[in-house]
């Protein structure tokens, strides 16, 4: 156990991140490939939406990963916080921008989905606002960040935001069961089977592991920028 | 509207969003290495 803390240290933590980026960022490249293939050839056009469905295999995959790793940034911010581990706050740094990337992609390729479908781009529905306002923590969290000097302070006064914004992801995942909105329920269930085609779900599927992988590989490569630019190690590679 | 451009539009618009998350990082590794090798030479 005590061989895994000493990579709480940036100095220590800094070489293997480094070395792990291609080991995400060739599969990323490879699954984006394989799911773009399964989701534009081997699925079959839906009988009620026709091709506009296959914005979902972008959709889906880039609001999950807002979602989680926006779970994810409020963790590592508050370990940060609560135990003082400075490469916490620094992963909580470098995930803010890859989630709100996707949360953004995600609000973005769901408006152009809505369009086609609803006959709208946009209505203050409970799961898009809830997302919109996930959108803005992200920002917040960035704009803290960024706004303060001090980057002690800055993890700090950060972590207080990701902590309370954490509220939001349960309203976002239950906002479709809790009120009547226009967004449809999940389709995509674990515990009971799954109301969509094997090839669509397998193109969904990819999608998520190739946006998985992509988001590892940018945030292990953001951090060890940031492992440079705020703590005294040498450059790799 | 034809539905190739919303799809295109989609997955246009994620493409370019990645890259320009790559490219940034790519520019910004560029720059701390820049940093690091400068602040090398001037120490004394």
């Amino acid at each position: 156990m005590s061989k895994w803390y000493k990579y709480a240290s940036p100095v220590n933590l800094y070489p293997l991140a480094s070395r792990m980026i291609p080991w995400f960022a060739i599969p990323a490249a490879i699954f984006f490939i394989t799911g773009l293939y399964v989701g534009f050839v081997v699925a079959p056009t839906d009988f009620q939406q026709g091709d506009v469905y296959r914005v979902l295999f972008i959709h889906v995959p880039a609001a999950w990963m807002g979602m989680f790793l926006y779970l994810l940034m409020s963790i590592y911010a508050a370990i940060g916080w609560a135990y003082n581990a400075r490469a916490a706050s620094m992963m909580a740094s470098s995930l803010s921008i890859t989630g709100a990337m996707f949360t953004f992609l995600s609000l973005i390729t769901g408006s152009l989905w809505g369009k086609p479908t609803w006959g709208t781009w946009w209505v203050w529905d409970a799961r898009m606002t809830s997302t919109l306002i996930l959108l803005f923590l992200y920002a917040g969290f960035i704009s803290l960040q960024s706004a303060i000097d001090d980057p002690r302070r800055a993890d700090r006064a950060g972590a207080v935001l990701a902590v309370v914004g954490v509220i939001n992801l349960p309203i976002i995942y239950f906002s479709v069961q809790w009120w009547n909105t226009l967004h449809q329920g999940a389709t995509i269930r674990i515990v009971s089977h799954t109301t969509m085609a094997a090839p669509m779900l397998a193109a969904l599927l990819i999608m998520l592991a190739a946006c998985w992988l992509y988001s590892v590989a940018v945030v292990l490569s953001r951090l060890c920028c940031i492992f440079v630019e705020r703590e005294q190690v040498e450059v790799i590679g | 509207m034809n539905p190739a451009f919303y799809v295109w539009g989609s997955y246009g618009l994620a493409l370019l969003a990645m890259c320009g998350e790559v490219l940034a990082l790519v520019r910004r590794r560029r720059a701390v290495r820049h940093a690091k090798s400068t602040e090398r030479v001037m120490r004394p």
